[in-house]
C-alpha cells in the first residue's frame, strides 16, 4: 500500500468516523477556549479602575494637606483610611511607611500627646468604638512619636500603596450579583466546571451513538 | 468494602466524640504546636485501613504493579484518578492561593479541571489503543528512539519527584499540625508512611486504596462547609453556591456582629475587594500571570505521565474516556468547594489579632477559627493526608515505573526476569522518596506553586510528543528530539533562574525572565514552542517509518 494512505493528520481525516471525530474535537475545543479565555478577555476589556470610598476619602484629604487647608477632622478621615488599608493584609500591619503615616497624623491632631499617645487615646481621637474593626488595628498602626517622621521619599510612596490597594478592576461583570456571588466569580469558580463536566460528558455520550451508528468496536478494530 | 470502612470511620467519630467533648473548648483555640490526640487517633486508624487494604490488594507480578491487571471499572477509575488528582495541592493548595491572591487562585481552578476536557478530546481513547504501559514507552515506540525512552523516562521521574515535593510538604504540615511536631520530623515520618504503603501494595493496591482514599478525602472537606455554613447562617443546603454571598460580604465588609470565632473575635472583615475582583493589583499579580498559570496547568494536566498511565489501566477504549468524565465529576466536586474555605479563611482571620496564618494550612485553620468540633477538624485533616497520599503513591509508582521498566528493562538490562523488574521498581521508588522528602525540607514555596513547576514541566516535554505523537503521522523521531530538547532548555531557564533567585543570585535579565518564564507557568511559552520546533524539525527530516505510520492508521485510528 502507499506510504500516503497511512498518514495521520487530525486536520485531514479520511474515514466517516474520523472526519465526525475531527469536527467534534474542534468544536469542543473551540467552545472550551471561549469559555476559559474569551470571557477572562472579556473581563479585561471591561475593566475600569474603580476606587473604594476609603480612596476617595484619601484622594481629598491629601490634596488640601498639600494646600495647607486640611483641619483635624480631615486628618482623623485621613487615619482612617491608613487604618483601612493595613486591615486588609497582615504584611501591611507591618508596614513601616503607613505606621508613621498613621501615628504621624494623629500627633498633628494633638501635638500634646507626643509622648503619651496609646491606642485607646487614638481610638476616642477617630471616634471609633472598642468592637470596631479599625479600632482593632491601632496597636499595630502605632509607632512612637520620634519614629513617625517621614522622610520625602516614604511621603511620595503613600499615594503609590493607596492606589495600590484601594483601586479595582470592576465592570458590569464583576457588579452583577448571581446567585449571591459577583457574577465573573461564578462563572469562573462553578460554572466553568460544570461546562467542563458537561463536554465531557457529551463528548463520551456522542462518541458512543456515532460509534453504534457506524457500527464500530472500538477496542476490536 | 467502602461502605463498611465508611460506617466503620462513622461510628469510630461518634463515639471518640462524645468522649472528647469536654476537651474540645481549649484545643480549639490552640490553632498549632500542641498534640491533638483525637485527629492523632484517626489518622492512624486511616493509615490503618491504607495499609490494610494494600496488603489485601498486594501486586502479584509487574503488569499488577504497573496496570492493575486492568481490571477497574470506569466508575472505579474515575474514582481512583481523582483521588489520585486530588492531592496536597487541590485540598491545601489551592485554598491556600485564593486565600492569598484571590481571584487569580481561581486560574488553578480552571486550568486544573479544564486540562481533562483536552485529555479527553485529544488523547484518552487514543493513548489506550496504543496500549503501552507507561508514557515513557509510547514515546520510545511512537518515535522508535531508545534515546528518547530514556530521556522522557528521566523527564518521567523529574515530573514525579516535583510534584511529590508539594505533598510531602502538605503532609509535613498536617503531621505538624496534628503530632505537635517539628516540620523536619513531620515530613520524614510522613515519608516513611506513604513509602512503606507504596512499597507494599504496589499499583494494584494503590487503585482500589485510592477509591476509598476518595471517599474519605470528599467527604472530610464537605462536612466542616455544612457546619460553617449554618454557623454563620448562609443558604447551607449547597455550600459550593451558598458561599456566593459570601464572597459578597467580603467585597462589602462585615461589620461585627453576634457570632464570634473560636479565638472570640467577631465574625467581621473590613471591605476587601481585592479578595474577588480580577487581577487586582494588591494581590501583585496580572492579568497575564491569571492567562499563562491557567493554559500551563491545563496542557501540564494532558501531559502529566502518573494521570496519561491511568488510561492503561481500564479494560476497553470507551471506559478510557468515561473514566475522565467520571474523573473530573469526582475531581470538580472538591474544586467547587475549595473556595469556600478561602472565602471563610479570609472572614475568620481578619481580626488583626490572629496574626499571620501558613497559607497552605488554612482549610484546617478557617475549620478550627470557625468553632467546629475538633474531631471534624481532625478529620479533616487526616483527609488532607489521604489526598496527598493518594497522589504520592501514583507518583511514586509512575516514577518507579519509568526508572525500572522504561530506564532499567528497555534500555539498560532487556534479559532482567520480572522479579528483577519488581527490585528495581522498589529500589526506584525509595530513591525518590529520599530525594523528595530532602528537597521538601527546604520549603521553596507554597504548595500549588511547587505542584505547578510538575505541569509546566510536563506541559513543555511530555504533552507537545503525545499531541504530535498521536494527531500527526509526519512528527518523527528528529522532531520529538528537537521538541523535547527546547522543552527541556525553557524547563531548565525557568527552573534556575527561580533557584537562584531563591539563594539570592540574580542572573541576567532575571526580572523579565522570572515574569515571563515565571516557574509556576513557563508551559505557556514553553509548550507552544516545542510543538513548532517539532513541526519545523520534523518537516525537515526523513518521514516516519512506514511501520509505524501503519500502527498508528491501523491501530490508534483505525475506526
Amino acid at each position: 500500500m502507499d506510504n500516503r494512505n497511512y498518514n495521520t493528520n487530525l486536520f485531514k481525516p479520511k474515514t466517516q468516523y474520523a472526519r465526525i471525530n475531527t469536527r467534534i474535537i474542534i468544536i469542543s475545543l473551540l467552545i472550551w477556549a471561549v469559555a476559559v479565555f474569551g470571557f477572562q478577555i472579556a473581563l479585561r476589556v471591561m475593566e475600569r479602575p474603580v476606587p473604594e470610598k476609603s480612596y476617595v476619602t484619601f484622594s481629598k484629604f491629601w490634596t488640601k494637606i498639600h494646600k495647607g487647608t486640611v483641619t483635624n477632622q480631615d486628618k482623623a478621615e485621613l487615619a482612617k483610611v491608613y487604618l483601612t488599608v493595613m486591615g486588609k493584609y497582615e504584611k501591611l500591619r507591618s508596614n513601616n511607611i503607613l505606621q508613621k503615616a498613621f501615628t504621624f497624623t494623629l500627633l498633628t491632631i494633638d501635638p500634646g500627646k507626643v509622648n503619651s499617645l496609646s491606642a485607646t487615646e487614638a481610638r476616642y481621637m477617630l471616634g471609633l468604638s472598642e468592637k470596631s474593626l479599625l479600632a482593632k488595628v491601632i496597636p499595630y498602626a502605632l509607632v512612637p512619636a520620634k519614629d513617625s517622621v517621614l522622610s520625602r521619599n516614604e511621603a511620595k510612596q503613600i499615594p503609590v500603596l493607596m492606589k495600590k490597594y484601594l483601586i479595582h478592576n470592576r465592570s458590569v461583570l464583576t457588579d452583577t450579583k448571581f446567585l449571591g456571588f459577583p457574577f465573573h466569580y461564578f462563572y469562573t469558580s462553578v460554572f466553568l466546571l460544570i461546562l467542563f463536566v458537561v463536554m465531557c460528558w457529551s463528548y463520551c455520550f456522542i462518541i458512543q451513538k456515532v460509534n453504534t451508528k457506524l457500527g464500530i468496536n472500538e477496542d476490536e478494530s | 468494602m467502602i461502605k463498611r470502612i465508611i460506617i466503620g470511620l462513622f461510628c469510630f467519630l461518634m463515639i471518640t466524640s462524645s468522649i472528647y467533648a469536654d476537651a474540645s473548648t481549649s484545643e480549639a483555640l490552640k490553632l498549632e504546636g500542641s498534640f491533638k490526640i483525637g485527629p492523632a487517633i484517626i489518622l492512624i486508624l486511616i493509615l490503618g485501613i491504607f495499609i490494610s487494604v494494600g496488603l489485601l490488594n498486594k501486586a502479584k507480578d509487574t503488569q499488577d504493579y504497573w496496570a492493575a491487571g486492568r481490571k477497574i471499572s470506569r466508575v472505579g477509575s474515575g474514582m481512583a484518578i481523582a483521588s489520585n488528582w486530588m492531592s496536597a495541592a487541590s485540598f491545601l493548595g489551592m485554598a491556600a492561593i485564593m486565600y492569598g491572591s484571590g481571584y487569580h487562585g481561581l486560574s488553578y481552578v480552571v486550568g486544573w479541571t479544564g486540562g481533562y476536557v483536552l485529555l479527553l478530546v485529544l488523547m484518552a481513547a487514543q493513548i489506550r489503543r496504543f496500549g503501552k504501559y507507561t508514557a515513557p514507552d509510547f514515546i520510545g515506540d511512537r518515535f522508535y528512539s531508545k534515546g528518547l525512552r530514556a530521556t522522557t523516562a528521566v523527564v518521567a521521574i523529574l515530573i514525579s519527584i516535583s510534584y511529590c515535593v508539594g505533598q510531602f510538604g502538605g503532609i509535613g504540615l498536617m503531621f505538624k499540625w496534628i503530632l505537635g511536631i517539628d516540620y523536619v520530623w513531620a515530613v520524614i515520618i510522613g515519608a516513611s508512611v506513604v513509602l512503606g504503603y507504596t512499597l507494599i501494595s504496589g499499583m494494584l493496591g494503590v487503585t482500589k486504596n485510592m477509591q476509598i482514599q476518595y471517599v474519605i478525602i470528599i467527604i472530610s472537606f464537605i462536612i466542616p462547609l455544612y457546619i460553617l455554613m449554618i454557623k454563620f447562617n448562609y443558604f447551607w443546603l449547597l455550600p459550593q453556591i451558598g458561599y456566593g454571598q459570601v464572597v459578597s460580604d467580603i467585597v462589602a465588609g462585615i461589620a461585627p456582629g453576634e457570632f464570634l470565632t473560636s479565638t472570640a473575635h467577631g465574625y467581621a472583615i473590613l471591605p476587601s475587594p481585592e479578595f474577588a475582583m480580577p487581577w487586582d493589583t494588591a494581590t501583585g499579580k496580572t492579568f497575564f500571570q491569571w492567562m499563562a498559570t491557567c493554559f500551563a496547568l491545563m496542557v501540564g494536566t494532558a501531559g502529566l505521565p502518573h494521570v496519561i498511565q491511568r488510561f492503561y489501566v481500564v479494560p476497553k477504549t470507551n471506559d478510557a474516556r468515561w473514566s475522565v468524565v467520571w474523573g473530573l465529576f469526582f475531581i470538580s466536586l472538591l474544586y467547587w468547594s475549595a473556595p469556600v474555605y478561602s472565602a471563610f479563611g479570609k472572614i475568620l482571620s481578619a481580626a488583626p489579632e490572629v496574626g499571620a496564618l501558613a497559607k497552605d494550612a488554612i482549610v484546617v485553620y478557617t475549620a478550627q477559627l470557625g468553632k467546629i468540633h475538633p474531631l471534624v477538624v481532625g478529620f479533616l485533616a487526616a483527609g488532607a493526608i489521604s489526598a496527598a497520599f493518594s497522589t504520592v503513591s501514583g507518583l511514586l509508582v509512575a516514577g518507579a515505573s519509568a526508572f525500572s521498566h522504561d530506564l532499567y528493562y528497555k534500555v539498560i538490562n532487556p534479559s532482567a526476569s520480572a522479579e528483577t523488574q519488581m527490585k528495581m521498581a522498589r529500589l526506584g521508588t525509595v530513591l525518590m522518596s529520599i530525594i523528595v522528602a530532602s528537597i521538601a525540607l527546604l520549603k521553596l514555596a507554597l504548595i500549588a506553586q511547587l505542584v505547578a513547576v510538575a505541569f509546566s514541566l510536563a506541559g513543555c516535554t511530555i504533552f507537545p510528543l503525545f499531541l504530535l505523537g498521536i494527531w500527526w503521522s509526519r512528527a518523527n523521531r528528529e522532531g520529538a528530539i528537537a521538541g523535547l530538547v527546547t522543552g527541556i532548555i525553557v524547563s531548565l531557564i525557568a527552573i534556575i533562574y527561580f533557584i537562584a533567585g531563591k539563594y539570592g543570585v540574580q542572573l541576567p535579565a532575571h526580572e523579565a525572565i522570572n515574569y515571563w518564564i515565571n516557574p509556576w507557568y513557563f508551559a505557556w511559552f514553553g509548550a507552544p514552542l516545542a510543538i513548532l520546533v517539532n513541526i519545523v524539525v520534523s518537516l525537515m527530516t526523513e518521514d516516519t517509518p512506514l511501520e509505524i505510520k501503519k500502527f498508528l492508521a491501523e491501530k490508534v485510528h483505525s475506526t
